[in-house]
């Protein structure tokens, strides 16, 4: 396994893709600053009232930053794990590697870590900018072992979907695969905006949307309770929570074991059916 | 045996049957060369005997152990037809990663690397991306991958495909050369000619099943093919010749006859002589590979 996970950490930095990600993600973190920028500079200020509503406004900011890297991360999740079989097999590459004194499950098991570590670290690194630069224009209060934990939850939403990826990567190809995969992530968005909504003006029929789809693929509900984390220390959670990005429908711990217990499910299935593949 | 298999069977989607009940022994030290047409199940039966498709009903066993054990293939060797590199790295990258799935220790992987590609002709090349290499450096370095931990068993899928004359020259040297060492080599390859002169054993195969088997002097003893040129032929004479199987083809003026021993050319000279035929032409040749593919492929 191990040889595989060095094999596709070594893909993963040779490829353009990477490289074009982290260009396009520094413009977005750049963008995100000069928003910042120009907010801070005519809100921030003043005492009471003015005080407190341009902090309660910098963590606003800061939740639809996070809510907006759920869609880098997810994309970069979906793409690196679409065609992490499938690709192989298509192209050919498989059938030299499955030839090697290699189990399919070490080989499964080696992509998934190595693009779990990647997008992890990717998803934490862009959180982390983010709220440094929201604390660093609004001058928040922040709890950094609240940020902390937010930030290691907001890690586990890019794994959810890069083991749906992989599941389907051994059984579809990786263009269904993509479309797939991108369908599902989109299901859990809408839920997830509908539990949202739905906890604000009371309606229970939109909260048990919401759970449904977080049962289907528990991504949004990994993102809600991270967001949820980072705001709930701070003594501002009635705003970081309230709104769509927010966490006004919070998901419990038994949410978190769900999606690691999901995780661990989908690539078990996926070592499953890839052992049983013919190629 | 190296290779033993008891009635392997694939069959696709409950009713295409790619390899019927197929009972195979390979012994150490053999080339074995399977031959059929296109769509005849050789590769449907390599890829079962590298565990890569999943048997039907059956069981493939390589020095006794399933094949699907991954400490089974520590001693196998494997080119595939269809092969594709990760062509972002260099040879010796590529050499190396296929080196630790092998678990050749760190230290050993350099030589280990320096002599495969020594074998194929690719020293000095290897900090080469791959991606700058021709088709045929590709399939040399494929080939190298596969033997790169000397293997016992190696398995090569048209491994000339990509390759000029030399090269080909070259992989039959190499062949060689590993069968000197004692490598058991499963040769899968349409250039009979190849098969012919690197073979020990053969095996033909046909919708699935092995239509023939056994060692190649077998199928090349002395048979010959005449080929005579002449006129007033006797039809008796050709309905007899027919009657034993000797003849293959009436073409015009010209005959053709297949004839077990070299000795039998002069008695058929002097029968067409002694019914009264003007000979023109007469031409022996030994029977090849080729015709005893089209007679047991065709038949």
């Amino acid at each position: 396994m191990q040889n595989i996970m060095k094999l596709t950490l070594k893909e993963i930095f040779n490829k353009r893709i990477l490289h074009i990600g982290i260009i396009l993600t520094i413009v977005y973190l750049l963008v995100y600053c000069l928003g910042l920028h120009y907010i801070a500079r005519d809100q921030v200020g003043g005492q009471g009232a003015r005080l407190w509503f341009t902090q309660q406004a910098g963590y606003q900011i800061m939740t639809l930053g996070w809510y907006m890297s759920t869609f880098l991360a997810g994309a970069l999740a979906i793409m690196a794990g679409i065609g992490s079989i499938s690709g192989e097999i298509e192209n050919g590459t498989m059938l030299s590697l499955v030839s090697k004194p290699l189990s399919r499950r070490a080989i499964v098991g080696g992509k998934f870590l190595a693009y779990s570590m990647v997008t992890a670290i990717y998803s934490a690194v862009m959180v982390g900018t983010i709220s440094l630069l929201a604390r660093y224009y609004f001058k928040l209060v922040m709890n950094p072992g609240a940020i902390l934990t937010g930030i290691l939850l907001f890690m586990l939403f890019p794994v959810v979907l890069l083991a749906v990826a992989h599941l389907g990567s051994t059984l579809m190809s990786t263009l269904t695969n993509g479309i797939t995969t991108f369908m599902l992530f989109t299901v859990g968005i809408i839920g997830g905006f509908m539990e949202q909504i739905g906890a604000l003006i009371g309606n229970h029929a939109m909260i048990n949307i919401g759970v449904v789809s977080s049962l289907l693929i528990p991504c949004d509900a990994i993102y809600r309770m991270a967001v949820t984390r980072t705001g709930g220390m701070l003594g501002s959670s009635f705003i970081v929570n309230f709104g769509p990005f927010g966490g006004a429908s919070t998901p419990s711990i038994w949410m978190l074991v769900y999606a690691l217990i999901y995780i661990a499910v989908m690539i078990l299935l996926a070592m499953y059916f890839f052992e049983k593949k013919d190629l | 045996m190296l290779i033993e298999t008891n009635n392997l069977t694939k069959v696709y989607n409950g009713k295409i049957s790619a390899c019927n009940e197929i009972c195979l022994s390979l012994a150490e030290g053999q080339v074995f060369g399977l031959l059929g047409p296109n769509g005849a199940g050789k590769s449907t039966l390599v890829k079962m005997l590298l565990g890569m498709v999943h048997p039907t009903s059956g069981q493939a066993l390589i020095k006794g152990k399933p094949v699907n054990l991954p400490q089974t293939r520590k001693s196998i060797g494997y080119l595939p037809e269809l092969f594709r590199l990760y062509d972002w790295l260099t040879a010796e990258e590529l050499l190396r990663f296929y080196a630790g799935t092998y678990g050749i220790p760190a230290r050993e992987q350099k030589a280990a690397i320096t002599e495969a590609l020594e074998l194929v002709g690719l020293t000095g090349r290897e900090k080469e991306k791959i991606k700058g290499y021709s088709k045929g450096m590709q399939q040399r370095l494929a080939l190298a991958g596969a033997v790169l931990d000397k293997p016992d068993l190696l398995f090569l899928d048209e491994p000339t495909s990509a390759l000029d004359p030399i090269g080909r020259r070259d992989v039959r040297d190499l062949l060689y050369t590993l069968r000197k060492r004692g490598t058991t080599i499963f040769l899968n390859s349409h250039l009979l000619s190849e098969v012919e002169m690197t073979c020990t054993h053969l095996g033909f195969i046909k919708k699935g099943r092995m239509v023939a088997c056994g060692e190649t002097s077998e199928f090349l003893q002395d048979s010959h093919i005449i080929t005579v040129e002449a006129d007033g032929m006797d039809p008796s004479l050709l309905e007899r010749w027919n009657q034993e199987k000797k003849l293959v083809e009436v073409k015009c003026n010209t005959i053709s006859l297949t004839v077990e021993n070299r000795s039998e050319v002069p008695v058929i000279v002097n029968e067409l002589v002694h019914h009264g035929v003007n000979i023109y032409h007469v031409e022996s040749k030994s029977r090849g590979l080729e015709e005893v593919f089209l007679d047991l492929i065709e038949s």
